[in-house]
């Protein structure tokens, strides 16, 4: 049996999903289990890796509200995770990145090109898993947030190191790359449960607002940085280019440290590590982490407000449990 | 079908449908690559596609559909396996980064139109061969197949599923589906040779494999026009080899 990540279990420790998610876990365990070797080995390191499995538990909790049984939910919440993990692959080709939750990535063990049909073949294999002709609404929703999501990830790196990007320019990235997943794993499990449209609608709309509160959190934390909490070091977004909200707001600013970070980001750090700390320390000083978080909390309110539309249930708890938590969390 | 023009003008269409689909919030997702698609690139499936179409039911609907979601999917193929193993640190956007997302953008493209168009009927078709191909990919990085496996696996299949999926769609019978359906994988083959530029016995075989499906198909307009097709390809794709047999016969002929 894999153990659920260690973050995952400090999220949903208080909730009813627990056991749910270990058969997730293992569901998918037994579907990557592929007759090809390298593809079997290579999904397995990465499923092993763990991770939060946050959007698996929107697909389960969503369709708990309305009581839909484990047998439909599982398959559906392995289908999301299975699609988050493939994206998962081909983004550390595209960050260069090495290590990912400490273990080496796809890209170190196994290569680029071996990445790329890695990622392509569990896509395959995510949408099969949907079983599109029985679930054409979910197989609906899932295509679109797909396009979108690539859609995003494309715009962010169209503007890497563009200092002249609104906070518009950053809510359009931060839904396609975080927040309509989140949405679309809470819209699954609640049509999955053929809850009503107002319903569906509500969970939609709370994942939505739940999903970009919890990338402002992250781009914060990011900003804030200790590396032996959150696993990287402060600025790391930054130093890859991804202008984030605290450091539009703090570019917003008309003093002279708002000239020297945006000469700083401009001229692509030249003095490396040197000026990337400086950068951050400009946007830690700018009060702009305070002004991200206010905007996190107000969409946290949101989101907890859609949950008024759901009949009372313990589930519904939980989902309030989740949005206080993503509002406080310090990882 | 016998009217060029008008099969030019349903190319036309089915291609100012892909390009919709390639457009970005900043332009063509295709024109930030450094790749780029001969008019043979965009146009070899979805001819495949309305060439199959001259059953009783004509091109249909779903037909058209057809070929463009599976140009969108081609496409998308293409893109991915352009990636290199290595580049530099200037090259790595151009070559590496944008080239990923733009596939998995045509990828996802492809995924919402066959949901969006209602075509969920060809979803396992597609998604076997997509799995099959990206299987086949790995074999190849660990030397358990041959460069020929790809191009078969690649093209070949490619130009038997829409061949065979766009005939059954316009309602051609049994036998006419199961010979269209080989010549789609002969033409396919033969389009890969020419992309990966495969060897001249390569070549004949898929050429024969056309050949041998032509000679199996009933006389009439609909074999004429698959054979004046299939020759016109292969004389321009092969222009050199073409006029090396003809120098050939008429060195035998004197």
């Amino acid at each position: 049996m894999l153990i659920v990540g260690e973050n995952m279990r400090k999220i949903l420790d208080f909730n009813e999903i627990k056991r749910d998610l270990v058969n997730v876990e293992n569901f998918l365990a037994k579907f990557i289990n592929f007759s090809n070797p390298e593809l079997r080995n290579s999904a397995l390191h990465i499923l092993k890796a763990g991770g939060k499995r946050i959007r698996p538990a929107f697909v389960l909790l969503s369709g708990k509200v309305y009581g839909t049984t484990n047998n439909d939910l599982i398959p559906l919440a392995a289908a999301v995770e299975l699609i988050h993990m493939a994206t998962l692959v081909h983004d550390d080709v595209i960050d260069k990145a090495d290590t990912r939750r400490g273990e080496p990535t796809i890209r170190v063990l196994w290569g680029n090109k071996f990445s790329l049909h890695c990622g392509d073949y569990l896509f395959a294999h995510a949408i099969k898993l949907i079983n599109p002709e029985k679930n054409k609404q979910i197989a609906n929703v899932l295509a679109r947030i797909s396009v979108e999501m690539c859609q995003g990830e494309i715009q962010q790196l169209l503007s890497a190191f563009d200092t002249n990007q609104s906070v518009k320019d950053y809510f359009f990235r931060i839904k396609r790359k975080t927040a309509l997943l989140i949405a679309a794993s809470c819209k699954i499990g609640a049509i999955a449960s053929q809850a009503s449209l107002e319903a569906i609608d509500a969970l939609y709309k709370y994942g939505y607002y739940l999903g970009m509160a919890f990338q402002i959190k992250d781009d914060v934390l990011d900003m804030q940085g200790d590396s032996s909490v959150i696993g990287k070091p402060a600025g790391s977004d930054l130093a890859q280019g991804i202008i984030t909200l605290p450091t539009i707001f703090a570019l917003q600013n008309t003093n002279q440290d708002s000239i020297k970070l945006r000469k700083l980001i401009d001229n692509r750090f030249p003095m490396g590590s040197h000026d990337l700390q400086e950068a951050v320390k400009i946007v830690n000083a700018s009060g702009s982490l305070g002004k991200s978080l206010s905007i996190s909390s107000k969409l946290i309110t949101k989101a907890k407000n859609q949950l008024d539309l759901l009949p009372n249930c313990p589930t519904k708890k939980s989902l309030a449990k989740i949005a206080d938590y993503i509002n406080e969390r310090d990882f | 079908m016998n009217n060029t023009k008008a099969l030019d003008l349903e190319i036309s269409l089915i291609l100012a449908r892909i390009y919709k689909n390639l457009k970005l919030k900043s332009g063509m997702s295709t024109d930030i690559l450094d790749i780029s698609f001969s008019k043979l690139d965009m146009t070899f499936y979805p001819y495949l596609a309305l060439l199959a179409s001259q059953g009783p039911k004509g091109i249909t609907k779903k037909n058209r559909t057809l070929a463009v979601f599976s140009q969108i999917m081609y496409l998308s193929t293409e893109i991915h396996n352009q990636i290199p193993e290595d580049s530099t640190k200037n090259e790595f956007t151009n070559k590496v980064q944008l080239p990923i997302l733009v596939g998995d953008l045509l990828y996802s493209k492809f995924y919402e139109i066959l949901c969006t168009e209602d075509c969920f009927e060809y979803l396992d078709y597609y998604t076997e061969y997509v799995s099959q191909l990206n299987l086949k990919w790995i074999d190849y990085l660990n030397h358990k197949v041959s460069i020929e496996d790809i191009s078969s696996c690649w093209y070949g299949e490619l130009g038997s599923m829409i061949m065979e999926l766009t005939a059954k769609a316009s309602s051609f019978n049994g036998y006419w589906v199961k010979i269209i359906k080989r010549y789609g994988f002969g033409l396919g083959n033969l389009f890969g040779a020419y992309k990966l530029d495969l060897s001249a016995h390569e070549i004949n075989k898929s050429w024969n494999t056309v050949q041998e499906a032509i000679n199996l198909m009933p006389p009439g307009e609909i074999k004429d026009n698959l054979s004046s097709f299939a020759q016109n390809l292969y004389n321009s794709l092969f222009r050199n080899i073409v006029l090396n047999e003809f120098v050939l016969s008429a060195a035998a002929d004197r």
